[in-house]
Order: C-alpha cells, then structure tokens, then sequence
C-alpha cells in the first residue's frame, strides 16, 4: 500500500478539488493510501484498500467521485482509456465503456474475455494470445516470430511497443511520428523488432502518445518518436511564450518543495520572441532511438510516458520529468514548458524525504517484478508512488 | 461596457445553450463517434462564463438558460449545478479561492457539484475521508492562477476552460492522417478558440496593455481557423476582424528608422528595402548550378511556348488538351495586386502581419530536419526574409491558402479564367499562397491537378518534365514521398540515376506578372532567386 502524488491538469476533478484546475506540484490525490490507480483523462481509477474500485473526475456528467460496481470485489488490475475502462476481475477480462461502470444495472461490457490468473493479470494489456486495446475492437492477436516470450507492452495512442523476455524491443502501428524506431515514418503493420537497441537488454518499455521509451538494464535511457514538445528529451522547437498579462512574473515554487540545485528555475529563462530568437537546432521527430543524458548521469531504475511528456525516476529516488508540462509548472496563459530535464525532489508532509528503491533486478527474470511504481495518465497527469 | 462587448454579442448566440447546439449541431458528419462528454462540460462552463461576463445572462436565468442536455444517452445535467441561487453565502465561506466576495463561477459550479452526494457513495468508507469534500482544502495562493486577485475573473475562467480544450483537441487533432481526423474533434477545437479568443479579448479591453492580449487572441483564431472547421456562420473570421481594428500594425520602416548601429543602418535600411518593396528591371541570372549543368552535354532542353493573353479557345485547343506547359503573359496585368495595390512584403505584413500562417523551415521537404511551425506573418517576414541570411534554415510559407485565411488578400487577386477548364467546375479551384526569401527550393514533384503558378513579386527559376519521363526520374518508391523525384537536379548524381540525363526538360524563368501552366502530372522544381510572392490557382 503507497500513497499516490498526483499531478497536473485536474479541472474535472479527477486529481483532487476541480477548482485546482492545474495540480503544480505532487501532492497527494486522497488521504489514504492505495493499492493502484489508473488515469483516463476526465476521470482517474483508484484501487482502494479495501478493494473497492472508485472513479475520481468527471464521471456521468458531473464532477465527483462514484463507486465503480463492476467488477465484483475482486479487482486484479485494470487500465483506463478514453473511452472505455479495461477490468480484469473475478468476473474475467471486460472492457466497459466509462458510464457502464458505475450502474448495477443488466448493461453488457463492450467486450468479454476470460479471467485471467494474477499473474497474468499484471501483464496487461497483453492477454494470452494477444492484446486488449481500449477502443473497438479491443482484442487483437499477437504474432511474432517462433521463440519469442512476451513480456510487457505498452500501447502509444498509435502504435504498440513490445518487450520481449530477453529483453528485445518490438514494435508496429502507425510510424508517422517516428514512434516505431526503425528509422523512418513508414507504417508497420506487423511486429518488427527494433535492431537499434540489439544486444541492450531493455528492462521497461513505455509508449507515450506518440513516443516511446526504453530503459536499459544498465539504467540507461533510449527515446525516439515525436518530439514536438521535447518529450523525448532533446531539443525542441517548442519557445517559451510569454504570458501576455504578465511576462515578467517570476517562478513561484511552493515552500515546501525542494527544487535540485541542477534544474534552472527555467520560469526566468524566457526566451522573448524575435529578440535573441537565434534558431537552434532542433529536433521534431527522432526515427531511431536516442540516447538521453541526464544531468549527472544517473541511472534510472523506472520510466514512464503520458501523452507529451516523459517521466524518470532515478536509482537513488530523484524524479525527472520533461516534455509538454502546461499544467504541471508555473502555469499561466500559454507558457509551453521547452525541453526540461529537471529534477524535483520532494519533501511532502508526510512523506519527508522518503525516497523510492527498486530492488536491484541482476536477472531479466525478475521473479517477484516490483509494483507498478508510477502511472501517467494520456493527458498530462502523473501520478508518483512514495514508499 | 459599451461598444466592443456588443460586437461579441451579435457574434455570439443568445446564450449558452445555444452556443453548445450550435456547436454539436454544425454540419451533418454524425457517423456515431462522440466526444468525450466531459469536453462539452468544459465548453458549457466556458460560454457559461464568458455569457455572465458580457452581462447577457443574469444569474438567476442562468438555470433556465444552461439546461444543457450533454450525454447522448439522454442523461440531463443535474439541474442544481447551474443553479447560483441556491447557493447561499453560507456555502461559500469554506471556499477560500479568491479574495473576493463574489466566488466566480467555476469555483461555485465547481462547488455545487463536487458537494452532490451520489446515492452509492459510501459514507462510511474509510477510505474515503470526507472531510476531503467539505473542507474544501485550501489552495495555496501562489498556486492559484489568475483566479486569485484578477480583477475580471469571467474572462479568465473562460479561458483557462477553453484552453484545456483547446490542448485536449489538440491531441485528438494530431492523428495518423490529417484526412482521418474527425470533425467533430475541429469543431470543439474551434469552438474553444472562439471562447478563449472572447475571453482574451474582454481582458484586453481592460488592461494597460492591450496589444499583446490582441495579439494573442487573433493567433489564437488563426489556431482555430487553420485546424478547426467554421462554426456559427464563421464567428472566427468575424471576431478577427473586430480584433484587428483594435490593433494597429506598427510601420516597418518607421521603427526600422531606430535601429541602434548607426554605422549599418544605411545598408540594413537598403537591404531591408530590397526585401521588401517591388522592384523592377534588375537582371538576374539563371542559379550557377543550372548553368553548368545546361553546359554539359547531357542536357535537352527544349524550348517553351509563350503565349500572351490566349483566348478561352486558344488555350484549351493548344494547351489543356495536349496537356502542354506554357508561359502565359498578361494574364494578371489587370490585378490590384499588380497595379493599384502593388503587392510587396511591406504591403503584406501592413495588411495582415498579425496572422499566424504555417511556415516550412528546412532547405527542401524531403530534407529529414524538415519541419513546420506556426508565425505570425510579421514574424516570418522578419526572420526569414528581411534576415533570411542570419538564419540557420530556410523558411517558406509555401502552399497555403492564405486567401481562404485572409478575405482582404482576395480582394486584390482575380481567378484566372482558364481555371474552369479541368475536372470539376471552376469553383473548386484551390488557391495557394507561396511566400519567402531567395534560396528557396521545391525540389522536383508531381501533382494530380493541373496548376496555374502566377508570380507576383520576384524572380523564380522553373524546370519542367513531361511525365512521359517519369521512369528516368526516379521517383521516390516510399509511399509519402512517391510523387517527388529523387534526383536533386541541379547536380545529379549521374552513377545513382542515369537515364535522368536522358529526359528532356523545359526551363525558364519565371518573372514578376507571367503564369506558367503546368498541366497535371507534370513535374516541376522550383527555386527562388529573391525574395518572392507567388499564387496558384489549381
């Protein structure tokens, strides 16, 4: 059980109080600690204690906090999407459609599969024999080459990123973006390993909107995709644009967080369109994987992707974020956060400088795999677990 | 408020039901996709306030008015959300969001739901500390945005609400393909440009300082034009023009007078000049690349007709039916844009140097660091054309339909008649815009439609290949790129591509007020050898 720090866009309600449109810092998203949560961008899932499943946001056409009644009370894990809300229960594998989920009513899932063991139930969205994504027709099967073991996948809004058990990276879906890794934007509609990070072991792999990110057993990470935002981590075309009401207003830090000596308040480095607007190389799309270098080399024992953004959590706890950021930093009118590689370490009430270990995984078997130590939501929240 | 607010009113729909009908109603695409409903909530909440703002709607008719329906399973709003009567003062002192005594409306809208309890909601679970709910946790105040001591907080409530739309729609917008994008998704898009645009412009109208919130607003618009679809009888371009005549286009010249090195001026004054204003009777020579390249013995050139004002019958006899490339004089003498208002970057930027038009930045499309990005046209005419050179790439706005964009713009162009010759009738003709400095190149390509490249403004070098010679120029065999040639033509890797030199071209130069009709299929590169306004009409 962990308590969950949430962050980011919350007008609807679904990070905490919707008058607090944008979540600036993490703070906690409920009192109590749970045991998962899960992001849809109107709304939030989080598993309680108890076992009881709650949805937090905009759910039937108001801003609240229902109860979520499918499911039984035997939730293994599920997996929020934009539409629809993938379960995996006692009463086997559905994918309802978010208003269905919070009457008792004789309402069918959008689709029905079988239950799966709790094992398999942390692997999702994989299912044996393929996959469930969260739009029709949900279930779609898997083929790849004789001899490669399945182990994790992560879905981007378009395309799919597979990891195998030794360690391969795989992927396929639409390339428009660079977001398959092959080194072009042509479209795959089979698995294709990705021979760039041949002979890396890849420990995690995460697929945001349209990128998608590796991290090596060696704590290294690889980006490649779309970097309209700099959520690959390299340089953006993204500027500052200056808040029109108020172009000089100064970073605001809250008092109880600690920024990095590292990261520059990067609310004074406006950079003023046509003054000093040299034109910097930059990158829009990365077709093959890069390699990201963090600002002291660290290592990083866990990654994670939103929609446009990118989060890291380095070995001794730090937490990097970067990528399209409005509503999680010094949000005002239009200031579009440009590549950042910025550190936070927090010091929250009461959670004082509990920082966050990965056990030492030396084999790729990982018997007993860690929990899923942080989430991020399609639009622009995160969500960090404190141990 | 008197004057300005009125024009937003007559932009506007009666109230915000209205608003949120006709937004959901526009068009007749309803091939079952919803949005998400939590969007329309979002957009109801804007034009909610944005209406309490302008003082259309008083509180008290707010429920009468707001009694939106939003799920289409037929579900209504709770009708107490809207209800601010209801909400006695007691209700409010928990709420510590703004220093004020009259919360906004999010916060009490806010306030009214969040305190609805749900008849399954487990009171007695633990894991739910109520509290949570009725203290309403304080939000710090430097957390706070304009919220917190702003003095007119409808508008901002308006645009912070639009503006997480508008970002929302900016994802469901970035697809595969732009043809795949549902409309519905640009309709939101630009209904909440419109609102955050309103928004905008009501703090304007207050503030110090208004130019940049102007300006701001209008790039907002622009946003919503160039990805949205029109609603409400083109409210967009409508609110853009009230937005302009609060603005005032500041003289180029007049504050280039105040450049700070003396010693340059002269010469930046000069150099400016050229970019900028028309010019006549220089002579320029064809790009030295195609001068070796024409000397080798390789090259088959033939020559290309020349035609000066063809009638109708002339044209279609001798050109659209053969499907053969020609030079066309005369045609456009008669334009605004070539006489009364004689077109330059100058007249541009006074005209419409607010727009924000899309622009390619990189030397040629099939370059990988190619890419676009959104500038106000002022901002492109500055960088990239008066100071093209201190650039690291070329910028060219090129193939946008600037004219659609900007109607002021069409009024100083005519479509040429020989534009009803071709498939379909001639009011679909697609009418582009090409803007930039010398250097820039379209590297050999074919298009599906014939096209009718008038120049206005400097000098272009052209060739052509017939598509009978496709196969010796080497298309490029990815699906994205396969109508363009592979070949850079100005130095041809002969090793890689040998029956190019095989292929006979047409070249000319293209200059201020000729046409070149380029029949469909035909390929064609294209550079410009200073700085240069062109306009197709295909």
């Amino acid at each position: 059980m962990t308590d969950w720090l949430a962050c980011g866009y919350g007008g609807l309600g679904q990070l905490g109080d919707p008058r607090e449109e944008a979540h600036v810092w993490p703070k906690a998203i409920c009192r109590g600690s749970l045991r998962s949560v899960s992001a849809g961008w109107g709304a939030t899932l989080l598993h309680t204690r108890k076992g009881h499943l709650w949805a937090k946001g905009f759910v039937c056409s108001k801003s609240s906090h229902l109860r979520v009644l499918r499911g039984g009370n035997d939730i293994q894990a599920f997996v929020c999407g934009e539409d629809f809300v993938l379960l995996a229960s006692s009463e086997g594998l559905q994918v309802w459609a978010w208003p269905d989920l919070f009457h008792d009513g004789p309402a069918v899932p959008a689709w029905q599969g079988a239950a799966l063991t709790d094992e398999d139930a942390k692997a999702l969205p994989l299912v044996p024999g393929g996959y469930v994504e969260l739009h029709p027709p949900f279930f779609r099967e898997l083929s790849l080459p004789e001899g490669v073991q399945v182990w994790r996948l992560a879905l981007g809004r378009e395309h799919a990123v597979l990891l195998s058990f030794t360690g391969q990276v795989w992927t396929w879906g639409s390339g428009r973006h660079g977001q398959l890794g092959h080194g072009g934007l042509e479209e795959e509609k089979q698995a294709r390993l990705v021979e760039a990070l041949h002979g890396l072991p890849i420990l995690e792999v995460a697929a945001g909107g349209w990128h998608s990110l590796a991290l090596s057993c060696a704590g290294d990470v690889y980006s490649w995709g779309w970097n309209e935002a700099g959520q690959l981590g390299l340089p953006s075309k993204m500027d500052f644009i200056i808040d029109p009401l108020d172009p000089e207003k100064p970073l605001q830090i809250p008092g109880d967080v600690q920024v990095g000596q590292e990261s520059e308040p990067h609310g004074h480095k406006h950079a003023r369109r046509g003054a000093e607007n040299d034109e910097k190389e930059f990158i829009s799309i990365q077709a093959l994987p890069a390699l990201l270098d963090f600002p002291h080399g660290e290592d990083i024992a866990a990654i994670a992707c939103g929609s446009r953004h990118s989060v890291a959590i380095t070995k001794c706890g730090k937490l990097y974020a970067w990528g399209w950021g409005k509503y999680t930093c010094y949000f005002d009118i239009f200031i579009i956060l440009r590549v950042i590689t910025k550190c936070i370490t927090s010091s929250f009430p009461h959670h004082f400088s509990r920082s966050f270990t990965l056990t030492e995984c030396q084999q790729r078997s990982l018997a007993a795999p860690k929990e899923r130590v942080f989430y991020l939501g399609p639009f622009d929240c995160w969500l960090v677990c404190l141990q | 408020m008197s004057g300005a607010p009125c024009h937003l009113v007559d932009l506007l729909p009666e109230s915000p039901k209205a608003f949120h009908q006709c937004v959901l109603r526009t068009g007749e695409d309803g091939n079952g996709h919803r949005l998400d409903p939590a969007i329309f909530f979002l957009l109801d909440q804007a034009a909610v306030a944005l209406y309490e703002t302008l003082g259309c709607v008083k509180s008290s008719n707010l429920r009468e008015q707001s009694g939106i329906s939003l799920c289409d399973s037929g579900e209504t709003l709770h009708d107490s959300v809207y209800n601010i009567t209801e909400m006695g003062p007691g209700n409010n002192e928990s709420v510590s969001v703004t220093k004020e005594q009259s919360p906004n409306s999010h916060a009490r809208a806010a306030n009214m739901i969040f305190q609805l309890v749900e008849p399954n909601c487990d009171l007695d679970d633990p894991d739910w500390d109520q509290q949570e709910t009725k203290d309403s946790p304080q939000v710090p105040k430097e957390l706070q945005s304009e919220r917190a001591g702003g003095a007119v907080l409808g508008p901002s409530v308006c645009m912070s609400t639009a503006g997480a739309v508008m970002y929302r729609a900016w994802e469901g917008l970035h697809g595969s393909s732009w043809q795949a994008v549902r409309p519905e998704w640009r309709r939101a898009f630009a209904a909440a440009c419109l609102l955050r645009a309103c928004g905008l412009y009501l703090q304007a109208r207050v503030h110090n300082e208004p130019r940049a919130l102007y300006q701001e607003a209008i790039r907002i618009c622009d946003l919503g034009l160039l990805m949205g679809l029109p609603i409400l009888d083109n409210a967009i371009p409508r609110l853009i023009s009230i937005l302009q005549t609060c603005c005032v286009q500041k003289k180029r010249f007049a504050s280039q007078a105040n450049v700070a090195c003396p010693e340059n001026a002269e010469s930046k004054l000069k150099r400016v000049e050229r970019a900028l204003l028309p010019h006549e009777g220089s002579s320029l020579s064809m790009p030295a690349p195609c001068l070796s390249w024409l000397s080798t013995p390789h090259a088959l050139v033939q020559p290309l007709p020349v035609l000066t004002e063809p009638p109708l019958i002339v044209f279609h006899k001798e050109l659209f039916e053969p499907q053969r490339p020609a030079l066309l004089e005369g045609i456009v003498r008669h334009w605004p844009a070539m006489t009364s208002r004689r077109w330059s970057f100058e007249y541009l930027e006074s005209i419409s140097g607010l727009r924000t038009v899309p622009v390619e930045v990189g030397a040629r499309y099939t370059d990988t660091s190619w890419g676009q990005r959104l500038m106000t046209l002022s901002e492109f005419i500055d960088q990239h054309v008066v100071h093209a050179d201190e650039q690291l790439t070329v910028g060219y706005m090129a193939q946008h339909q600037l004219f659609d964009q900007i109607p002021e713009l069409m009024a100083d162009i005519c479509i040429p008649d020989y534009c009803c010759l071709g498939e379909g009738d001639g009011d679909n003709v697609t009418i582009n815009a090409w803007l930039g400095p010398g250097g820039t190149v379209s590297p050999l390509h074919q298009d599906p439609h014939q096209n009718l490249l008038v120049q206005v403004l400097g000098r272009k070098y052209v060739r052509l290949y017939s598509p009978d010679f496709s196969s010796n120029l080497y298309p490029n065999p990815s699906h994205l790129l396969s109508n363009t040639s592979q070949v850079d033509i100005e130095s041809p890797d002969l090793d890689r591509f040998p029956l190019f030199c095989k292929a006979p071209s047409q070249q000319l130069m293209l200059n201020p007020g000729q046409t070149l009709f380029i029949p469909r299929g035909h390929w064609h590169f294209v550079r410009a050898l200073e700085p240069s306004i062109s306009s197709s009409f295909a």
